[in-house]
């Protein structure tokens, strides 16, 4: 037989040796030589982290998912890098408040909660919980980026999502960007009451974070666009005490005067 | 002989001259004496309180109706101040304090000061209780001009207890003349007694501007009646009640202000004025003589109507120092000279002459020029007489030379200087001036008794002289008894009423004499020394009391 052949028997050879690297390969072997890191490992490595996380063995449980994290190609790395930021923050919510232990515990989490959005990929609901998560811990700014970012990835959830950023950067103290976030919204949303919050809302951060003159002049924009809001009082006023701040008292007067001669059926109850 | 005919035809003339119409009056009545200046005053102050009477009655019917009222009625042109009325319609729509607020300083930062009257007059008319926006109101008004809004405003406050706003409100209604607004101020204060005298003075003119001051009279009289008396307000209650006619009010008001606060030279004035108006002249002159002693030098008034009441009272020395005193002062009118004159020509004729000589370079009035003469030639100044008389220029522009006094002058000026001659023309011109003149007569016949010449007496008491008129019965007599018709001149004097003195009877006893009944005059001579002597042995006893 010319079966037995050694080309025949090398390529036979060949073949079983591509075989079981496949299986190898399948079964979470990276070519590395310690086999003992294997897909199974690494999923009962993150088990048993979660359940020392639970148990409060904050360093034991790191300790566990290190070898996960150092292989960024290893199936379960992003979870573990969720893990990983779970853990540090439950260590550090741990820390009493108002110690400087804890304030340093914090400035600690930053870095990780950046690396997770670098990382990128995270689904809708994981970016909301991340979003959560950062502001939980005063990372405001973070928490608006993953605000966005879950407001992209789900059109469904696009205007919650920008106005829980719109919050985040507000309470971060960047009140400019998030009323100008606000005023977008306004832009893009049909309900007429919602319009005016929003318009109230975002202009008053406006004005709070850039100027009255900014504010103004975004608003009369805004108002370009939805001329129906001159019809309710409170926008009137609103606008009006904007443009006395931003030194336009003529504006003002001239608004003012429209809703005082507004005949009576036209106006709303404010 | 011609001389004679010459003064015949002077004679004659007076009866053509009679019926010509150009008879002079008499001096003493030309224009600027007491006598015609006095009918003078009364047409004219009758003419006065019809025009008065007239204009009040109008007043009246224009406050009635508000006809012819408004400023702009008058037809001028506006002042610069003036702003005409802003009339504007309320915003419409409920009162919102958030955007009235915001829309009122809107309005002041952008300069719109006429919305902003709108929306305060607006907001004052759906918040009538919110004083705020009074306030606000008033400011825009009078930053516009509107102080008739202001007004009313203020009055509102005013009348809901702001004493501030009552202060202004007062004052700009003073200025804008709305004595009603002032009125329904102050009067209550007024009663209450707790009131300024300028409050007083600015309450009393409004009543006045109402042609109401029988109000501001009773207004004063609750006052006076709360507050007890002040003087200020006794003063103005004697004023008002003198304005209504009420004179024994206006005096017992100024009499309790005397009593209580003394008398001052002016209250005096007013006191015997209003006493004067009743006709009790001396309790006029009395209440003068009260405050005398404080008048001082300055007080012009005082001493006329001083001396003019002493005048009216017969109180000659009283009013010769009064009258003296207004002449050394400068002050004193033509009626003061006039009376001075007559005051101290009686004793002092010379003083008299210099007085009306005054008068005469001071007013140019013929009367001061008569009384000048009149005085000269009763002091016997001669020479100052012949001086006056030759002032006159030659035109005579005055007209002094057309009155028969001017020439009884010249002839007792020039029989005074012997000039016989001019005084006969100047006695004929008088009389042709004024044919009646018993003085110019009697003078002229005295001259030509006293001088003798006993042709022109012939000449001139021809014809029907037994029965003379009453003034000249002397005269003739005597003039008879010269030219030796001594009958006659019994006859004339026997017309008279019969005179018993022992002079009279001394003469005719004479004339008797001489007409050839001795014994007649010889028991009239007797009964002539009989009343001598009883008047002699009377008189001692007479003169003790």
């Amino acid at each position: 037989m010319r079966l037995f052949r050694p080309a025949s028997l090398l390529l036979f050879g060949a073949l079983v040796v591509t075989v079981v690297f496949a299986v190898a390969w399948q079964y979470g072997w990276h070519g590395r030589r310690a086999f003992s890191e294997s897909a199974a490992d690494a999923h009962a490595q993150m088990q048993s982290a979660t359940l020392m996380l639970q148990s409060g063995q904050f360093t034991a449980a790191v300790r566990q998912i290190a070898p996960i994290l150092a292989n960024p190609n290893n199936p379960l790395y992003r979870q573990a890098r969720l893990l990983q930021w779970q853990i540090a923050q439950t260590q550090a919510l741990a820390i009493p408040p108002q110690s400087p232990a804890r304030r340093r515990a914090e400035a600690g989490l930053l870095p990780l909660l950046d690396g997770l959005l670098q990382l990128g990929g995270w689904t809708p609901a994981e970016l909301r919980s991340l979003a959560k998560d950062a502001f939980a811990v005063g990372a405001y700014g973070l928490s608006a980026k993953f605000w966005i970012a879950a407001a992209k990835a789900d059109p469904a959830f696009a205007p919650q999502g920008q106005w829980q950023a719109a919050q985040a950067l507000a309470a971060g103290g960047d009140a400019a960007a998030a009323g100008q976030i606000l005023l977008d919204l306004a832009a893009q949303t049909p309900s007429p009451a919602r319009q005016k919050a929003l318009l109230l809302q975002g202009g008053q951060w406006l004005q709070g974070g850039a100027s009255a003159a900014v504010a103004l002049t975004r608003c009369q924009a805004l108002l370009a666009r939805r001329p129906g809001l001159w019809q309710d009082r409170q926008v009137v006023l609103f606008m009006s005490r904007l443009a006395m701040a931003a030194g336009q008292p003529s504006l003002a007067a001239q608004w003012l005067h429209s809703e005082l001669v507004r005949p009576e059926q036209g106006r709303k109850p404010s | 002989m011609r001389r004679k005919i010459t003064l015949l035809f002077w004679l004659a003339l007076p009866v053509l001259a009679h019926a010509s119409p150009s008879v002079p009056q008499d001096w003493w009545k030309a224009p600027g004496s007491l006598a015609s200046d006095d009918a003078q005053w009364r047409a004219k102050y009758l003419q006065q309180k019809e025009v008065a009477d007239a204009f009040a009655a109008d007043l009246q019917q224009s406050q009635k109706t508000g006809k012819g009222m408004a400023y702009l009625d008058q037809g001028g042109v506006s002042p610069s101040w003036y702003k005409p009325p802003i009339v504007v319609q309320p915003f419409p729509g409920a009162y919102s304090a958030k955007l009235y607020d915001l829309a009122y300083s809107a309005f002041l930062q952008s300069h719109r000061l006429q919305e902003a009257y709108r929306l305060a007059y607006t907001a004052v008319l759906q918040r009538p209780d919110d004083r705020q926006w009074r306030q606000r109101l008033i400011q825009v008004s009078l930053w516009l001009g509107q102080r008739e809004q202001a007004l009313t405003q203020w009055t509102w406050l005013a009348q809901h207890g702001d004493a501030a706003a009552s202060r202004q409100a007062i004052t700009l209604a003073v200025s804008l003349s709305r004595p009603d607004l002032v009125v329904q101020l102050l009067s209550p204060a007024a009663r209450a007694g707790t009131l300024s005298d300028a409050d007083w003075k600015s309450l009393i003119f409004a009543y006045g501007e109402l042609g109401e001051p029988d109000k501001a009279l009773a207004d004063i009289d609750a006052a006076l009646q709360r507050g007890g008396p002040r003087r200020y307000l006794l003063e103005q209650k004697a004023y008002l009640s003198y304005q209504l006619g009420q004179v024994q009010q206006s005096l017992a008001a100024l009499q309790r202000s005397a009593t209580l606060y003394g008398s001052t030279p002016h209250t005096a004035v007013e006191e015997a004025r209003l006493l004067s108006m009743q006709g009790n002249y001396h309790l006029a002159f009395q209440a003068l003589e009260q405050a005398r002693a404080s008048a001082s030098l300055d007080d012009v008034p005082f001493w006329q109507l001083y001396a003019l009441l002493a005048w009216e009272i017969h109180d000659d020395p009283a009013a010769f120092a009064a009258e003296k005193t207004l002449y050394l002062l400068g002050a004193a009118s033509q009626y003061d000279l006039q009376r001075l004159v007559l005051l101290s020509g009686k004793e002092n004729a010379q003083a008299a002459m210099h007085v009306a000589e005054q008068g005469w370079q001071r007013y140019h009035l013929p009367l001061f020029y008569f009384e000048a003469i009149y005085y000269a030639g009763a002091a016997q100044e001669w020479q100052k007489l012949g001086a006056l008389l030759q002032q006159i220029p030659h035109n005579d522009p005055d007209g002094i030379r057309t009155y028969s006094a001017y020439w009884m002058a010249m002839g007792q000026w020039a029989s005074s200087q012997r000039n016989y001659e001019r005084a006969g023309r100047a006695y004929a011109e008088a009389l042709r001036r004024n044919p009646e003149d018993e003085l110019a007569q009697s003078n002229l016949l005295w001259m030509l008794i006293d001088h003798g010449r006993i042709a022109a007496l012939r000449a001139l008491l021809v014809g029907a002289t037994l029965h003379p008129a009453p003034g000249l019965r002397d005269a003739v007599a005597n003039a008879l008894e010269r030219i030796g018709q001594n009958r006659a001149a019994l006859f004339v004097q026997g017309g008279t009423a019969r005179k018993n003195t022992p002079q009279a009877l001394l003469q005719q006893a004479g004339l008797w004499a001489e007409s050839g009944s001795p014994g007649l005059a010889w028991s009239q001579r007797r009964l002539a020394a009989w009343q001598s002597y009883q008047e002699l042995e009377r008189k001692p006893s007479g003169a003790q009391p």
